[in-house]
């Protein structure tokens, strides 16, 4: 009943008016990005909304979008102490960023889109964070070789983003890291 | 059928819409809000939504929206349940 309360098909069009569009990353910033500009919560709000699936991920942004979406579900249920589905979810997360970083490489905090607009781009940095929290569930569950192999995976891609962009963010996410792997259980 | 236009005012689209004798309903979208909720990274990007309110194409870059191709989708969808 409810299908015939609205039109049979929308046709929505974002345009510009000023010319074409262009993907490219604006020159690399290297004076350290502050939390307030640059975190993991302004990174899962700027990529609410409509739900990109596996199936329907086409472009590199499609992948990295994918993946966010994925790790706010991860990040949920991480929260909620439900580890086994975060787990699940960080996966996934994974997943996604791992393919786009076959095409794209370098975070950014000013990633260009087009004229006037420019996203939080940081799929090293938030697979590391996959990594740690991954790591740290596998600790919670008793898994210490596990754990410490997501450490070391995590700290590699955080090292990896801290080379494109210097972030407090990725900062505090190293002394995380290197705290964990230092205290073996 | 809608356009969405991030960040302009609305005297430039009004001008733009008589220059180019276009009758269709425009969302102001100030602050790119809309634009964030759908992902758009490319502009034009369009999209066909169909009735149970999924997205079934998105097309980014300029489209001819009366080619074969773009009335086959169309008419696909409106054969749909």
């Amino acid at each position: 009943m409810r299908a015939n309360l609205v039109p049979i098909v929308i046709f929505v069009s974002f345009l510009t008016l000023q010319g074409c569009a262009e993907l490219r990353p604006t020159s690399r910033n290297r004076s350290l990005i502050p939390l307030q500009k640059a975190d993991l919560e302004a990174v899962l709000a700027e990529n609410e909304g409509l739900e990109v699936t596996w199936e329907d991920a086409k472009d590199v942004r499609d992948f990295y979008r994918g993946g966010v979406q994925q790790k706010a579900k991860a990040e949920k249920r991480f929260q909620e102490k439900v580890y086994l589905e975060a787990l699940k979810f960080y996966r996934s997360s994974n997943d996604f960023f791992s393919k786009l970083l076959l095409y794209i490489r370098g975070d950014s905090a000013e990633y260009f889109l087009f004229e006037g607009a420019h996203i939080l781009f940081f799929p090293d940095l938030l697979v590391a964070d996959n990594y740690f929290k991954m790591g740290t569930i596998e600790r919670t569950l008793g898994h210490e070789e596990e754990a410490q192999s997501c450490w070391k995976r995590s700290f590699s891609f955080v090292q990896k983003s801290l080379q494109s962009e210097q972030t407090e963010w990725g900062l505090s996410l190293e002394r995380k890291i290197s705290n964990s792997l230092e205290s073996k259980e | 059928m809608f356009f969405v236009i991030p960040d302009e005012s609305k005297q430039s689209i009004e001008k733009f819409m008589k220059k180019e004798s276009l009758h269709v309903p425009v969302l102001l979208d100030n602050g790119r809000k809309v634009n964030r909720l759908f992902g758009v990274w490319a502009l034009p990007t369009s999209y066909l939504i169909d009735r149970h309110g999924m997205v079934r194409y998105r097309v980014m870059g300029a489209q001819d929206w009366t080619g074969t191709e773009a009335i086959s989708a169309i008419n696909h969808l409106l054969k749909e349940n």
